[in-house]
């Protein structure tokens, strides 16, 4: 023991010397978010606070002088909306049209002389760069870099979840494969048990054809477990049919998988995160009420709107090009009036 | 220069006894201007929006350099991620990725193209683990840093892929810098999830200086393991040797998902000290409520001694939530008491 003391004493000695070199500085801290001050000083003049219920809900961006304001759908549904516009004022606003795959809504306010916001396309942002996410004060709410450039999100077709986690098959499927091919099967779990093997293609789940994975998988998603999926598909050239009753995700808390709990480590996330057709994802911290802001790179330029906190690596923001087309769109609907999908 | 000619090489014989191969690799050589940084990675932070430019310039180049490197594996029906580091295809990856040797693995690069590869060993005591391609071909690789010449607040980059391979995802970016170095464990600010397991940890040189292995609660809680460690046993690993035991700490990436009323310290401690030397507590925790410090030493639980990290997370497992201990702390040269009210994750 003694000896053991001794070395132990050393070893304090030895992580002492390490901790002369600089005190850590948090790479999001605010003495480096403040340098964003003048990045973000002329989109804050177009961003306002969006209350639901009385309640900060989410941020949105001045569109038009005449008081036209983009903002994220989900978090406001259903409730009394009011901004807060620059310089203070809180006024009433009126929903009307929005995109259900985007999440993204029109208000309209009794304003005039507001100061609309300026688009610049995304890919004028490479990876790596920085991305502020601006708020109506003079710092920017968050601070990161882009992650990953605009992208095509494969099979985000939208629709409401079934709620909660996503029941759980038990496969592996080939990445690969122009289609849904069974690639491993996680012994006794429930592909195994309804007698599935590896080599299957997958043509429908309950009816509904699948043309890749990511179709499948979010087919299959909107099961929880305890309830059964009907697979058709196809074994050496024999087109069959199995029933299969999906189960827990094995290492699940409380219906949560393991990818749940780390992605909730350390912030919170948004509501609505997945469904969304186009994405730029960033490394910022932006809390789920302060998405529907302006995401701007270091010249200043709205890159795009946040639109999600995602996980505890991932922010997504709507580029820009994607958003300038739906405005015109969203103005047109009444209030109340469900957008159609093209 | 990539060749994908999809035979499979018959498992990795000789090639693997020549130990190993750090000669400087073309790839590299493309990125020129690399030896000097920017002034403002001199600067203890950066202080104005030029500063600011600066960064950003040279990490747009960084990626560029590093993502045709940067690779996801799949292990049975775990994802994990890893970096090609010489051009005849070895992989730097973490231990609990790699597991056990000679099982088959399918590396997937940035642009959706793949490989067939099999695991090697792996140092299992701080979670380091090599995968070799066995797909024949000539690959782009990266150069190995020196993980002893850290610094904090030295800029540090993740590319990696968390969650796994996507479609028509690259592998994301963060951004971050080095919070704290020891000889088996750097933390960053770096933000790590399930899936950018193994995965690089690179300087502004673009150089790999750890690998993606565990995360604490916080944001700024992430840990890889260092590179000089493989280099170290590069010839071991490369046997398919695995060494090392099991790994402590906070909980591995992808660990096993906590209960929900797992009994809860959180702290993390040195792997490399003797004895239960705090390196990290968890912003939040009961070790930060009670006032437990970094490099406080735990030398009592509860009236026991605790030689090891292991055997202080023996002890926090067998306790319950809610349960109040007493510690027996040595901070400095002092020995002070601590009673800390153990908690749930």
């Amino acid at each position: 023991m003694k000896h053991l003391l001794s070395r132990t004493i050393l070893s304090i000695a030895v992580l002492a010397l390490l901790a002369v070199n600089a005190r850590a500085q948090a790479t999001k801290s605010q003495q480096i978010v403040s340098l964003f001050r003048p990045v973000v000083a002329r989109s804050s003049e177009s961003t306002v606070r969006v209350l639901a219920g009385g309640k900060d809900a989410a941020l949105g961006v001045i569109v038009s002088a005449d008081g036209w304001i983009l903002s994220k759908f989900s978090e406001l549904k259903g409730k009394k909306i009011k901004c807060k516009l620059p310089g203070g004022k809180e006024v009433e606003a009126e929903m009307f049209g929005h995109d259900d795959p985007f999440d993204l809504v029109l208000l309209k306010v009794e304003a005039e002389d507001l100061k609309p916001i300026e688009w610049t396309d995304s890919k004028v942002s490479r990876l790596g760069h920085w991305v502020a996410s601006v708020g109506p004060g003079q710092d920017p709410v968050a601070i990161g870099v882009v992650s990953v450039l605009a992208r095509k999100v494969k099979g985000a077709k939208y629709s409401a979840p079934a709620g909660g986690q996503g029941g759980f098959l038990g496969i592996a499927l080939d990445q690969e494969f122009a289609g849904v091919k069974i690639l491993e099967i996680v012994p006794n779990m429930p592909a195994a048990k309804a007698g599935f093997k590896a080599d299957d293609l997958i043509l429908s789940v309950d009816g509904k054809e699948v043309q890749d994975s990511e179709e499948f998988q979010a087919l299959i998603g909107r099961h929880k477990a305890g309830e059964s999926v009907t697979l058709k598909f196809v074994r050496e050239e024999k087109e069959m049919e199995k029933t299969v009753t999906l189960g827990e995700r094995p290492g699940s808390a409380g219906g949560k998988s393991k990818g749940d709990v780390q992605n909730n480590m350390g912030s919170k996330l948004s509501d609505r995160k997945a469904g969304f057709p186009v994405i730029l994802q960033h490394d910022s911290v932006v809390k789920p009420h302060e998405c529907g802001g302006p995401l701007v790179n270091l010249d200043g330029k709205v890159i795009g709107i946040n639109i999600c906190r995602a996980g505890r690596t991932e922010s997504y923001a709507i580029p820009s090009e994607e958003v300038r087309p739906l405005l015109e769109r969203l103005k047109a609907v009444n209030t109340k009036k469900e957008l159609k999908q093209p | 220069m990539i060749r994908f000619s999809r035979v499979r090489s018959l498992i990795l014989c000789a090639t693997l006894l020549l130990g190993p191969v750090f000669a400087q690799n073309v790839w590299a050589d493309n990125f020129k201007g690399f030896d000097n940084l920017p002034e403002v990675f001199q600067k203890k932070a950066p202080e104005n929006v030029a500063d600011l430019k600066a960064i950003e310039d040279h990490v747009a180049k960084v990626v560029e350099k590093v993502m045709p490197c940067v690779v996801s594996v799949r292990v049975g029906a775990a994802a994990g991620s890893g970096v090609i580091v010489t051009k005849d295809g070895f992989i730097l990856t973490a231990g609990h990725v790699s597991g056990a040797p000679n099982r088959d693995v399918t590396v997937y690069f940035h642009d959706g193209k793949k490989a067939k590869g099999k695991t090697l060993g792996g140092n299992h005591g701080i979670d380091s683990g090599l995968i070799k391609i066995t797909t024949d071909g000539e690959w782009n690789c990266l150069d190995m840093g020196d993980s002893g010449e850290l610094k904090t607040n030295q800029w540090c980059m993740v590319c990696a892929h968390p969650g796994g391979f996507k479609v028509g995802r690259t592998p994301p970016v963060r951004l971050g810098r080095i919070s704290r170095v020891t000889g088996s464990t750097l933390w960053t600010d770096c933000v790590l999830v399930g899936g950018d397991s193994g995965g690089p940890l690179f300087d502004m040189k673009g150089r790999v200086i750890g690998i993606n292995s565990r995360i604490g609660q916080g944001l700024d809680n992430n840990m890889h393991v260092p590179v000089n460690p493989f280099k170290d046993s590069w010839e071991k690993l490369a046997a398919g040797e695995v060494f090392g035991g099991k790994l402590g700490g906070i909980g591995g990436l992808p660990g096993p998902g906590p209960g929900k009323s797992q009994p809860f310290l959180g702290l993390g401690c040195d792997p490399d000290a003797k004895g239960c030397v705090i390196a990290q507590i968890v912003t939040g925790s009961p070790a930060e409520k009670a006032g437990l410090k970094a490099d406080d030493v735990i030398v009592k639980f509860a009236g026991k001694a605790v030689e090891t990290p292991m055997a202080l997370t023996t002890l926090v497992r067998a306790s319950k939530p809610g349960v109040r201990v007493m510690l027996e702390v040595m901070r400095g040269d002092e020995t002070i008491n601590i009673t800390v009210e153990i908690g749930k994750r």
